[in-house]
């Protein structure tokens, strides 16, 4: 039962005030002057060492209990520095639903100008964030606040308030930046940085504090395990000026200042060019940054430009820039932007557009209708999922009931507090629907532990699909941490049992807030449309290969979608269903929900890949691979196609960028002897791909790289022609030398200081072989020499299964595995063959080496080359150890041949070893690769 | 961007573009925009002139140099929580820019009676000043009693520092002419202190309009007494006494 005014009195004249302080929370509503005036009178000299307060020693006059609690009185007592214990019990009378004076905002912020050591004490905790009421409250938190918390952070020397902070206003965020200026390390200032919404408009000044923290943060310990990716630039609120401030900073640290200048260069920032144009000038640096503004197409040209007119521009930096200013870009066939590598990555498309905001409802609400509250053992009963067919009227009232105390159990004294406030036996309706919607507390359930979430109340009291979108929308616009399985068990779960006809629509929804979630990233604008069709009932356009497009139609009825050719996408708007046609397999699906009259379909597709959607919802099935490639320069249609000619038909299209080359380019660029990802962009036979390959042929920092850029340039004949004045000769891949198996052991000697193990009875056969291990030998038995026979007897039942220890190395070694007879040459192995290939993973557990991996899955792709006599697989395996986890490995696998037969190897060192070994120029590209999959067994 | 609305966000990105100007061409900044800025920045309240965070160190460290004449526009220097040493609380006020401080707060910045010595040795301008949560004792109060401050504060805060009776019997006896604000609150007054300044009220505090000393443990007479201060007052100079 709840506490009353005559209880208080009692427990302050008899001095037992320990027993009130278990109701604080409880009797917030009728009692908050009473209980307040105690924690007032609450001193420093009452706590001990450990900061508990002794209770018995709290005097407080009777005749004040019921003097009302100004905010000047907290004021006051939070100057005298009171208990930090005493001020957390303090903050259990505060809640979002106290709206008179002194409100939990007006507290917290007091506390943070007066007593700023206690702002933990009265701020919400991090998990109480995703809140509606919450989020406003610390809107209106200012400068004190963030510095408050930056003390408490400072004198723990521990900055890791991410999740507060980012609720927090431009000049708190601002002002905690300073305070933990010498507090952060490279992991805690990424987190906030990373918490922080783009959209924060923090003050110039806070970049300075950022550069100047950045810049302290260079020569921190943990940079040096390993853990240097952590070290990035976050360039949201930077200027070109601060962000080449930290760059060169850190030049001494020639990788580091290579690694920040590539992670910028595709972050989706204009400024990163700035900087690169302010690093122009320097000694060191200067060569890179002109690669860098090279390779930023229109943005870079633009600083190169600027530089160049600037009478401020040294020397140096002038000449870079002009340099850059002869290269001739191409520019995209439809739509005239300069192309660059990296537009894939600064030009995006948000994907299709869906945001979960669109499903919002705006709009006012009437007065609550008050009726009868359901009986607290009711809903108790509802509370335990013990009730039999509850009623629409418990749910509505027990979703109030959490809603009030999120978090908490339901207790009788919270049921009487919110019968008090006129929370409960409100008529259900739509506006009190969308009315309790909006108080809820998003990181919460209904009962966690009864598996009880939203979703299933408001599905119990009556929801619409419309109010059941809104509160999916209001979820993903508060709840800003990727609360693994929430949205699942809140909305999918509940929806799927309650069988309502929209179920599967909220499954597509749920699966396009985890992509949304996986896939943040920023732009630097979207792709531009370039061209547009209309027509009644049908139309059709040419659309190039790689192409963004969406569709419009005016009315929900049927359409067919086709593209390259004859693959075709169905859309039931009534039935909400759709199918692809044309494709290896018939994909068939729902859709995501079908809002207005109208609807809209898009595509994204590049080279043989595509990705639908529906509304901007991508669509089931949603990766459809093997379309039919359209040859550059070449054009094929899509179509809508209704049957109802009064339908309006819109098709618009839109630029795409290739992710994947600047992927490559963002490799290179990570490490500049790395001639393999100058293959790759080679492989991606594109005009863009040629430019980049000559813009590295030209500027890269070193002779090796720009040799190795113009040799892959020369591969691609007529693309490489605007930059070589003619078309050269491609050489294709250089062939593998025959080389003897000695010669195979010199090479693998080389990469070793260490003896190599050398036989000739390879997995029991008479096979030859050389390794860096003894493919003989189980792993771990080498290691079981010296075990006490007795002691091994008595631990035997813990024994974990045969293998000794753990061993999870796969073998690096070469075997002939088919010697030439009379050193004559024999056909192919079988491997060749179309299938033949999966038996070569017998081989790999044909080597008792290999043991622990017998039986394994193993999964990955295949080159087979039959020009060069060559098959590499990349592989990884996956098995479970012995307690059931699952355990994963790689390997790469090879065939070739040698001057006395073909040889097999299993390689579970670095990939650039075995090139070396086999004497592979470039590993294929990723193109060249198809998937392979099988079991490790004989 | 001298025309903007005063606000302390205003004047802290202003002054940050001030100290990229001053980088580039020191003797035109000097010359034409600073004085040009110290007139528009007249009409500015002093509150909304905080000296910006990176800057406040540089009255005592070296390291960062933000020239001297830009954080004079500075009027206000706000610290919490970070300890200070006398020396360089003498730093402060012996620089230029500190001389021109019109309001200070270094709360629970751990100050002593030593660091108050310290604060009174330059002349000073500063209007309020905050010294809240800190260590000082009764020889602090005495000696800001005693400074050119009690002339011309306007706002004064000691809360939870233990200045004891003597020391607010020492703040009591003086005149403070201009003083609006007393915050004594936690100050380990005692009825004795209290008895001061109900003695020296109506002589030493004739601007007074709020009075903070909860936390002080009075009896309930001194409190009567202390409230009665209150009815004192006409009107028109209305008192609030909290006790």
């Amino acid at each position: 039962m709840a506490i009353t005014l005559e209880d208080v009195r009692d427990h302050v004249t008899s001095g037992t005030i320990a027993e009130l302080i278990k109701h604080t929370h409880t009797s917030r509503v009728a009692l908050f002057d009473p209980m307040a005036r105690i924690f007032l009178a609450v001193q420093p000299e009452h706590a001990d060492e450990n900061n508990r307060v002794d209770w018995s020693k709290v005097q407080v006059n009777p005749e004040d209990l019921e003097k009302p609690v100004t905010l000047q009185d907290i004021e006051a007592w939070f100057k005298t520095s009171p208990p930090v214990n005493a001020v957390s019990s303090f903050r259990q009378l505060f809640d979002t639903w106290r709206t008179e004076s002194p409100t939990w905002s007006e507290v917290i912020q007091t506390c943070a100008r007066v007593s700023p050591m206690a702002i933990r004490s009265v701020l919400p905790n991090s998990m109480e964030l995703a809140n509606r009421q919450i989020q406003e409250m610390f809107e209106g938190f200012g400068e004190p606040v963030g510095r408050a918390l930056a003390t408490v952070a400072a004198s723990y020397n521990n900055a890791s308030d991410s999740a507060m902070v980012a609720y927090l206003t431009p000049e708190a965020v601002h002002a905690y930046l300073e305070g933990c200026e010498t507090v952060f390390t490279p992991n805690s200032l990424n987190s906030l940085m990373r918490a922080l919404p783009s959209d924060l408009d923090l003050p110039h000044e806070a970049g300075e504090v950022y550069a100047d923290i950045m810049i302290g943060l260079k020569d921190h310990e943990s940079l040096d395990d390993g853990y240097s990716y952590s070290y990035r630039i976050d360039q949201r609120w930077l200027d070109g000026e601060q962000i080449a401030r930290i760059v060169l900073a850190n030049k001494t640290n020639i990788e580091r200042a290579r690694w920040l200048m590539a992670t910028l260069a595709f972050d989706g920032h204009t400024q990163a060019f700035d900087a690169f144009g302010e690093i122009l000038g320097d000694e060191e640096l200067g060569t890179d940054a002109l690669l860098y503004l090279g390779l930023g197409g229109e943005w870079g040209r633009a600083v190169a430009a600027r530089l160049v007119e600037d009478e401020q521009t040294s020397e140096l930096a002038r000449t870079h820039a002009e340099t850059l200013l002869e290269f001739e870009p191409p520019t995209h066939p439809e739509s005239d932007r300069m192309l660059s590598p990296l537009l894939g990555h600064l030009v995006k498309h948000h994907r299709f557009g869906f945001t979960f905001d669109s499903m919002l409802i705006e709009k006012a609400l009437g007065e609550p209708v008050v009726g009868t509250p359901t009986p607290y053992e009711d809903l108790s009963k509802l509370y335990n999922k013990q009730a039999e067919e509850p009623t629409e009227q418990a749910w509505l009232d027990l979703m109030w009931m959490i809603a009030f105390e999120p978090g908490r159990y339901l207790s009788q004294e919270n049921y009487e507090n919110a019968v008090a406030l006129g929370l409960l036996g409100r008529e259900p309706s739509e506006d009190e629907l969308l009315r309790v919607i909006d108080r809820l507390d998003w990181g919460k359930q209904i009962n966690s532990s009864a598996k009880i979430g939203y979703g299933e109340a408001l599905l119990g009291a009556g929801a619409s699909e419309e109010v059941f979108h809104h509160a999916m929308a209001k979820f993903a616009t508060l709840q800003r941490t990727n609360y693994l399985g929430y949205i699942e068990s809140c909305f999918e779960e509940p929806a799927k049992k309650s069988e309502v006809p929209w179920t599967n629509s909220i499954e597509r929804l749920v699966w396009q807030h985890r992509y949304d979630k996986q896939n943040v990233y920023h732009t630097l604008e979207h792709p531009k449309q370039f061209a547009e069709a209309e027509g009644d009932g049908e139309v059709a356009i040419d659309a190039p290969g790689d192409i963004l497009f969406e569709c419009h139609i005016s009315a929900l009825v049927p359409s067919k979608i086709t593209v390259r050719g004859d693959v075709t996408l169905s859309i039931d708007p009534v039935a909400k269903t759709f199918v692809f046609e044309g494709l290896p397999q018939t994909v068939e699906g729902v859709l995501p929900p079908m809002f207005g009259d109208s609807y809209t379909v898009q595509g994204e597709i590049h080279k043989n890949r595509g990705i639908f959607g529906v509304n901007g919802v991508v669509i089931e099935g949603q990766k459809v691979e093997d379309l039919e490639l359209v040859p550059a320069n070449e054009k094929a249609p899509i179509k809508i196609a209704t049957l109802e000619s009064s339908t309006t038909c819109r098709i618009t299209l839109s630029e795409k960028y290739s992710e994947t080359l600047g992927n490559h380019v963002l490799s290179l660029l990570r490490d500049l002897e790395d001639v393999q990802a100058l293959a790759e962009i080679r492989a991606m036979q594109s005009p863009v791909a040629a430019y980049t390959l000559y813009l590295f042929s030209q500027l890269a920092p070193s002779d090796y790289m720009r040799d190795a850029a113009m040799r892959q340039l020369c591969e691609l004949a007529e693309l490489a022609e605007p930059y070589l004045g003619e078309v050269p000769e491609p050489k294709g891949p250089a062939p593998i030398a025959t080389v003897s198996f000695d010669a195979i052991i010199e090479r693998m000697q080389a990469l070793s200081e260490t003896p190599l193990h050398q036989g000739t009875e390879a997995a029991y056969m008479e096979q030859r072989w050389v390794g860096f291990e003894d493919v003989n030998l189980f792993p771990g038995d080498g290691d079981d020499d010296d075990y006490d026979d007795e002691e091994y007897d008595e631990d035997y039942d813990d024994y974990d299964g045969g293998y000794g220890e753990e061993n999870y190395q796969v073998v690096s070694a070469v075997m002939l595995s088919e010697p030439f007879e009379d050193g004559q040459e024999q056909t192919r192995p079988y491997w060749f063959s179309e299938d033949g290939a999966d038996s070569m993973l017998g081989n790999f557990a044909g080597l008792a080496g290999n043991g622990m991996w017998y039986e394994s899955k193993a999964y990955g792709e295949v080159y087979v080359d039959e020009d060069r006599d060559l098959i590499l697989m990349d592989l990884t395996l996956e098995r479970e150890n012995y307690d059931g986890w699952p355990i994963q490995g790689g390997a790469y696998l090879a065939c070739w041949k040698c001057k006395e037969g073909w040889l097999f190897a299993s390689w579970g060192r670095s990939r650039s070893e075995l090139q070396r070994v086999i004497g592979l120029d470039f590993w294929p590209t990723q193109l060249q690769w198809r998937s392979i999959e099988g079991w490790l067994g004989y | 961007m001298l025309h903007q609305t005063p606000s302390e966000r205003a004047f802290a990105s202003l002054m940050r573009r001030f100290e990229r100007m001053w980088n580039k061409y020191p003797a035109r900044s000097r010359d034409e925009l600073l004085p040009y800025a110290r007139g528009v920045l007249e009409t500015w309240p002093d509150a909304t002139r905080t000296i910006p965070g990176r800057w406040r160190h540089a009255f005592w460290s070296e390291k960062r140099s933000v020239p001297g004449e830009l954080l004079s526009l500075g009027k206000r220097l706000t610290l919490t929580h970070e300890k200070i040493d006398a020396s360089q609380l003498e730093a402060l006020v012996l620089h230029d820019a500190g001389r021109e401080l019109r309001l200070l707060e270094l709360t629970s910045c751990e100050l002593g009676d030593a660091h108050v010595m310290a604060l009174l040795k330059g002349s000073s301008a500063i209007r309020a000043l905050d010294l809240g949560g800190n260590n000082i004792g009764s020889e602090g109060a005495k000696a800001l009693a005693e400074s050119e401050l009690a002339g011309q504060l306007t706002s004064l805060s000691l809360w939870n520092n233990a200045l004891k009776p003597e020391g607010i019997s020492a703040i009591a006896s003086k005149r403070w002419p201009k003083l609006e604000k007393l915050d004594l609150i936690s100050t380990s007054c005692g009825d004795e202190g209290a008895a001061a300044i109900v003695e020296h009220f109506e002589a030493n505090f004739p601007a007074l309009r709020e009075l903070l000393l909860v936390y002080n443990l009075f009896s309930p007479a001194q409190t009567g007494h202390l409230k009665a201060l209150e009815f004192m007052r006409p009107e028109e100079r209305s008192l609030r006494v909290e006790c």
